[in-house]
């Protein structure tokens, strides 16, 4: 009966090595999205790189003096299957759930634009058809943006346990650890212990047990040291806790915005320029929250209805949203990037799906300059005394969207 | 060495006394602890931790409720900070002419003339009660009106606004909690525990008869108790009473049974209490159970579902026929109070977080004061028929002890919720 | 093999009729004298109403309790399978359940999915480990073990088996009304709890909810009553408390801990209850307003809730897990033929378990809003409690230790508690430390801790236990071959299930979603494939459960007959008949030392009951120790 001990000893090696293991592995734990859609990736910088050179080619037939010449036509008409053979591969993507959304958007821009250049190759056979060209350039322009932005879109691999991204995570996983070393080896040691004495103790007939009731000394040693090991983990851990809960502990910097909790979205209200938040000229975005990297971010946190979680794993950021409360959270990141806020306490049927884009900028001006673009499109300034009537501000297409 | 074994003695394979208590030294005649002693006590800490939840989180919410919850002017939960400069008229008497003032209140506080003959008799027992408020939000000619209630013989004040994170007791434009009632009522309940005391000690000395007066001294004054708890009540909720009654058929057919089922239950009570309480206590259970899932509304189609597949056996046995069937109402009790103390003008356990805690914690507090006078009564029945001795009462001993429990929970809770 | 005791008595079955007395049938018998020397003891009722379903008798209800269990087991276990399903393959046709929901797909919509969260966790600890562990092992053993002929109250015993049915009809018809069941996790969190219009198990199914756990509140306190009162006032001649085996004395703590614990829930249940029924806004703020529904009038606070509830569901994971400490540490000792190490610091160990826990209930709450200071503080007394548990578990290794060791089912199930219950306390300390739960904190991390002390834990326990004391329960002996499939089985599927786990939940994979794969974090190969490999080790544990379902059916039918001391121990039920008669012994026993002397140098055989006093050349029992 042996053979039971091999069970348990065989479960427990398994088990310390994958939970040894998962963390620190890079690549296996938190495979870069990218990485793991490498095809979907590399069409998606295809389209973005050609449809960028076939719309300068297109562009370049807008001042011609007569039809194209038959090399020009060629080029429209590979283009143009090209084109199509994009959209069919962005529909199966769409399928296949790559950024769904985003593909199906592209997989439309790319037909049109492969019907866009149709019709160009079609007018420039027969003459001069600059306004075929134009509209070419424009779908062709159109979805090179579309794919650019998609690209940009996707989620910075961050936050392994190798590289921590944050002050709280380095505090956080430095603890994690420690702790991890300490109930390893423990593991490791009793079961052990419950191996070898399953093995050698299986009943032989002969050999009678040995009759003890305890020891004391054995007691009072695994008494002793375990307790003085979680008394020092308790008080090792308390810094790191201060540090990022205690708000005595939060530097003196003015919230970045509000961040409000509700079903099944976030409501973010950042202030606008005169540095208020809570007065007509905020900037109020949905699922979408940008700061700086490098600097510690306070926002202030509620919610409008039931309980709720900030949750930024790859930050190690974690804080409850209560209704009634206005709740001070403190985080900061050393890479900048795109992040995931997740919702992390049950709040209805769409707690699944609360999800927000966190965007962190390289620098101060770019998020500024982010900040007074969207202010912008929020408001539509009002037109110049020159125009009274809006015609010039019409003309002018709207600056690039929030992604 | 042999081990020895705990009572100081190698044990001898006679046997020992296990009546009602493990064996101390033999021939003991009334070992300290019984089980039913035991088991009481255990009972009451349970009961004691369920207080302390309701209790706890009382003091807890009171001590966070941030200043500004509760005002003079306005209902509880109101945003007071855009309404600082606020004034309002208050009624400290009605004078000589009640409905006249009455006819002016309806006309000023939009209320209707039933109602505001309410509120002027409430305030008018109170003390004082508010008319009429103005208010950035709410604006309206309190001096005029002022002078119209003061002519019509009323005696009427303006106020400015106070705000409080709790009510205080004696306010009564935020709290309608009558203490000095409720005072007599904690007297009448420390009455009924002396009451009891003197039933266990007649038992004690073997006299049965002062036994029974005295219990049924006790379950009367606790139903004093009660019923005055209940007037409170409709007086603070002013309900409105307003109902249709059928009963039909199947109300016999159900009631019958039921009542044959409890009368057989209270005789058995001559043998046993216990296994009377447990049969009332079951039946009782299964058809409360029953009355709130169908006022929930649940049972709704499982009831007509049933009832469409035995529609021709009811009928048949005319089980379905109305035997009586009455509209009542709509009748309309209580005090109507002042806006302070509720926005409805009553006081409901959603009136406000001070209504919520009081209604509960009182509320509970009846329903174990009901508990333990049905139970009393159960033990009064029984010793009418001899069944207590000057040997046999551990049963009196155990009620005994549960209802100085309850008078005791009471002290706590008059003094936490009303007092301060 | 040695010999039986001499004066054990013939398995009789439960059919015995005593020494007929002329008292009517079922009345209390309170004393503890053998038959025909007492006018207290009576013969089982004939009336099988009162023989077998209003049964006063505490092996009856016992039984009762393990098979309303055993059923809950079964239908908390579809349970989860479905939320298996969904995680692994979200969104997917079921094709025989479109039935169940309006969708033609077959598609499980997110709100069933949150019914099947809340539900999966009520049921699994309020009508299943808390019931099979207290009600059928605690009712069954404790008269036994302490030499009594039945609970101090039988009648209350009875009503407290009784008042469970109201919750289990409850429980499982909150699922057909309007709404559906309770969508707000097992946890019930107010303002999703409270306001009707923010999910629809708030509707209707919420208060259900409450009602059916008020119901198994008060079916619980009057056991605990019962339970201590006995063991305090029932016990035999010479059992002093410190003779009592372990499994008394886990049921005996755990009981305490539901009296002091369990009224606080309730309060906190009638207060959730007023809050949905009766407008009252003891966990409403001022001002909340959910789905543009009205303002509430609210002065309450969310967290009020969190406090109360936690108050009692922290003792409630003790309550679930000592019993099974005190089984194990029986089980392990009789098969061990070795006494227990340590038994008084066993003692004092659950003892501190048990008092430590009321005081660690914040750390449920830790990035909850509460004062972070305060829960500083929960965090000190989080980590200290870790501490007796570790003195048990090298206690139990102890006790194997040196011993001769028979791989029997029971003893295979309670060496896998104590393993699985290593892994499950070690995690614990990864969320005691406040920092490190911000990370993991609602993470599947902690559904890994749950189910490795609550399923790794309490449940091998359960199975060592029925493996156990099947033979005693019902005279016949389970199937000793099937029995270690199921547990082999058992053992290597939990694992698949429930270690990866704590690997998504490192990974920051969340609790109670639906489906995962909307983030980019999660939707990859290697989150979605260990979903996918825990779904199917979760069948498999499914299936392998069918193993014990038809092992214990055919040997309570077909089983060998048992002896009255199969495992030849030494605690006091096995030295009666198998099942027990009625009136649980022929005389009173009288006990002589405490139950764990096994392999004693001087003694003939390898184990000596309680009943037999120690040889006389035997060395003084250690008092420090034993």
């Amino acid at each position: 009966m042996k053979a039971w001990s091999l069970l348990f000893g065989l479960t427990a090696v398994i088990a310390t090595a994958a939970f040894v293991y998962a963390p620190f592995d890079e690549d296996w734990w938190l495979p870069s999205y990218r990485a793991t859609n490498a095809e979907a990736m590399a069409t998606l910088e295809e389209i973005d790189a050609r449809s960028g050179a076939l719309a300068g080619e297109v562009e370049a037939m807008r001042d011609l003096g007569g039809p194209a010449s038959a090399e020009q036509l060629e080029g429209l008409d590979s283009g143009r299957r090209w084109l199509a053979r994009q959209a069919v591969r962005l529909g199966m993507m769409a399928d296949q759930g790559f950024l769904s959304e985003r593909s199906r958007e592209l997989q439309s821009r790319a037909a049109l634009a492969s019907e866009a250049v149709a019709s160009a190759r079609e007018a420039l056979g027969i003459g001069p058809a600059p306004a075929a060209v134009e509209e070419a350039v424009g779908a062709l322009e159109g979805l090179r943006e579309r794919a650019e932005a998609a690209i940009a879109s996707v989620s910075e691999p961050g936050g392994s346990l190798r590289a921590p991204i944050s002050s709280a995570a380095r505090q956080i996983d430095h603890l994690y650890v420690l702790i991890l070393v300490i109930t390893g080896l423990t593991f490791v040691g009793v079961m052990g212990a419950m191996v070898v004495a399953l093995w050698r103790f299986g009943a032989k007939p002969g050999r009678k047990a040995v009759y003890s009731h305890g020891s004391l000394k054995v007691e009072i040693a695994w008494t002793v040291i375990p307790g003085a090991i979680l008394v020092f983990l308790a008080l090792y851990q308390l810094r790191a806790w201060a540090d990022i809960k205690f708000k005595s502990s939060y530097p003196d910097v003015a919230p970045l915005a509000e961040v409000t909790a509700r079903q099944f979205q976030w409501t973010i209200r950042y202030p606008g320029p005169d540095g208020q938040i809570g007065t007509g000229d905020d900037l109020h975005t949905v699922n979408d929250l940008h700061f700086v990297k490098g600097q510690p971010t306070i926002i202030r946190l509620k919610s409008d209805d039931v309980l709720h979680s900030f949750f930024l794993p790859q930050l190690r950021i974690k804080q409850d949203a209560v209704p009634g409360m206005d709740i001070p959270v403190l985080f900061d990141a050393d890479k900048a990037g795109r992040f995931e806020l997740l919702c992390a306490e049950l709040c209805g049927w769409g707690h699944y799906k609360m999800r927000a884009q966190v965007t962190v900028h390289e620098t101060q001006d770019e998020f500024d300059e982010w900040l007074a673009r969207s202010l912008e499109e929020q408001d539509y300034p009002p037109p110049p005394a020159s125009d009274p009537d809006g015609v010039a501000a019409a003309a002018v297409p709207p600056g690039p969207g929030v992604e | 060495m042999a081990e020895t074994p705990p009572f100081g003695e190698e044990p001898t394979g006679e046997p020992h006394d296990h009546d009602h208590a493990p064996s101390g030294a033999p021939g003991r005649d009334t070992p300290p602890a019984t089980p039913g002693k035991v088991a009481m006590w255990l009972f009451l800490a349970t009961e004691v931790m369920f207080f302390t939840g309701l209790i706890g989180s009382y003091v807890v919410l009171r001590a966070g409720s941030p200043p500004g919850s509760y005002s003079n002017l306005f209902p509880p939960g109101t945003d007071l900070a855009s309404r600082a400069g606020a004034v309002g008229l208050v009624l400290l008497d009605p004078g000589e002419d009640p409905d006249k003032v009455a006819a002016l209140v309806a006309e000023a506080g939009g209320l209707p003339a039933e109602e505001a003959d309410r509120f002027v008799e409430t305030a008018g027992e109170i003390g004082e009660a508010v008319v009429l408020v103005d208010s950035p939000y709410e604006p309206s000619d309190v001096e005029g009106w002022r002078q119209r209630l003061a002519e019509a013989g009323a005696s009427v004040e303006v106020r400015g606004l106070e705000s409080f994170a709790w009510p205080p007791p004696y306010n009564g434009l935020v709290n309608p909690l009558s203490i000095d009632l409720t005072a007599l009522n904690t007297f009448i309940l420390i009455c009924s525990s002396v009451t009891m005391v003197l039933a266990l000690a007649a038992i004690q000395r073997g006299d049965t008869l002062r036994l029974s007066l005295w219990l049924l001294a006790t379950i009367l004054i606790g139903s004093t108790f009660l019923g005055i708890q209940v007037y409170e009540y409709i007086q603070l909720i002013g309900p409105t009473i307003e109902c249709s009654v059928a009963v039909s058929g199947w109300h016999v057919a159900v009631a019958v049974p039921l009542a044959a089922l409890l009368l057989l239950a209270l005789l058995q009570a001559r043998k046993t209490e216990g296994r009377t309480a447990a049969v009332v206590l079951l039946s009782l259970v299964l058809v409360a159970c029953y009355e709130v899932v169908s006022i929930l509304g649940l049972t709704a189609d499982l009831d007509a579902e049933f009832l469409e597949a035995i529609g021709p056996v009811t009928t048949a046995l005319r089980l379905d026929e109305a035997l009586y069937q009455a509209d009542i109402g709509p009748i309309e009790l209580g005090h109507r109070y002042s806006v302070g103390v509720g926005a409805s003008g009553h006081f409901r356990p959603s009136s406000s977080l001070f209504a919520s805690s009081f209604f509960t914690m009182t509320g509970f507090h009846g329903a174990h004061v009901t508990g333990g006078v049905l139970a009393l009564t159960l033990i009064w029945l029984r010793s009418l028929f001899g069944g207590y001795s000057k040997e046999s009462h551990a049963v009196v001993e155990l009620a005994g002890l549960y209802w100085h429990f309850v008078d005791l929970v009471w002290i706590i809770l008059f003094t936490v919720v009303y007092l301060i | 093999m040695s010999s039986e005791p001499h004066h054990d008595a013939p398995a009789q079955g439960p059919d015995l009729a005593g020494p007929d007395t002329g008292m009517a049938p079922g009345t209390i018998p309170t004393s503890g004298h053998a038959p025909g020397h007492d006018e207290h003891i009576h013969p089982a009722p004939r009336n099988p109403l009162f023989r077998y379903i209003f049964s006063t008798d505490h092996k009856v209800i016992g039984i009762q309790f393990l098979f309303s269990g055993l059923i809950f087991f079964v239908v908390g276990g579809l349970l989860a399978l479905a939320i298996r399903w969904q995680l692994a393959w979200p969104w997917s046709d079921l094709p025989h359940l479109s039935a169940l929901w309006d969708s033609s797909a077959g598609q499980m919509p997110p709100e069933f999915y949150n019914k099947l969260v809340t539900m999966h966790g009520t049921i699994m600890i309020f009508f299943v480990i808390i019931p099979i562990l207290l009600g059928a092992f605690g009712n069954f053993l404790i008269p036994l073990m302490i030499g009594a002929r039945d609970m101090a109250f039988p009648t209350l015993n009875m009503l407290s088996y009784w008042f469970m049915w109201p919750a289990f009809v409850l429980i499982v018809f909150s699922f057909f009304v309007p709404g559906g069941a309770s969508e707000a996790g097992w946890t019930g969190y107010p303002p999703l709890s409270t306001a009707e219009w923010s999910t629809p198990g708030s509707l209707n199914g919420q208060t259900i909810w409450l009602m059916a756990l008020l119901f198994a509140g008060i079916s619980s306190m009057m056991g605990s009553i019962n339970y201590i009162t006995t063991v305090l006032m029932l016990r035999a001649p010479g059992m002093t408390l410190f003779r009592l085996p372990m499994t008394v004395w886990g049921l005996f703590i755990t009981a305490l801990l539901q009296a002091f614990a369990l009224p606080v829930l309730t309060s906190a249940l009638v207060m959730q209850l007023l809050d949905r029924v009766a407008g009252t806004n003891f966990f409403s703020p001022t001002g909340l307003s959910v789905a543009n529904g009205p303002e509430e009038v609210g002065g309450g606070h969310p967290l009020l809730w969190q406090h109360l509830f936690w108050f009692y569901s922290h003792p409630a994971v003790y309550i679930m897990i000592l019993p099974a400490m005190g089984i194990v540490s029986d089980v392990i000792s009789t098969f061990s033929r070795k006494p227990l190490f340590g038994y008084k610091p066993m003692v004092f160990a659950i003892g501190a378990i048990a008092l430590l826990g009321f005081i660690v209930w914040g750390h449920h709450m830790f990035q909850s809003g509460m004062n972070p200071a305060l829960g500083a503080t929960f965090m000190l007394s989080t980590m200290m409690i870790a501490l007796p548990s570790a003195i048990k578990t090298f206690n139990w290794l102890g006790t194997m230790w040196g011993g001769s060791i028979h791989f029997t089912a029971a003893m295979l199930n309670a060496v896998a508690f104590v393993a699985m219950f290593v892994i499950g306390g070690l995690s614990g300390i990864f969320m005691a430390a406040t920092p490190t739960d911000i990370h993991i904190h609602d993470t599947y991390f902690i559904v890994a801790h749950i189910h490795y002390v609550l399923f790794g834990g309490s449940s091998f326990g359960i199975f060592a236990a029925l493996y156990y004391w099947f033979p005693k329960m019902f005279g016949r002996m389970m199937n000793e071959t099937l029995g270690k499939i199921h547990f082999a089985l058992s053992f290597v599927f939990f694992n698949g299930t429930f270690f990866p786990m704590h690997i998504v939940g490192m990974h920051a994979q969340p609790r109670r979603y639906a489906d995962y794969t909307g983030f980019e974090l999660f939707n990859n190969e290697a989150v979605i494939g260990l979903n996918q490999l825990m779904t199917v080790c979760a069948i498999g544990l499914g299936l392998s459960q069918l193993i014990l379902v038809s092992n214990f059916v055919a040997s309570l039918v077909a089983g060998r007959k048992a002896g009255a001391n199969p495992w030849r121990a030494n605690t006091l039920e096995w030295q009666t008949g198998s099942p027990p008669p009625h009136y649980n012994f022929e005389r009173i026993p009288t006990v002589y030392h405490p139950a764990y002397e096994y392999s004693l140098p001087e003694a003939e055989s390898d184990y000596l009951p309680q009943t037999e006093p120690r040889p006389p050349r035997a060395e003084p029992l250690d008092h420090i120790m034993a």
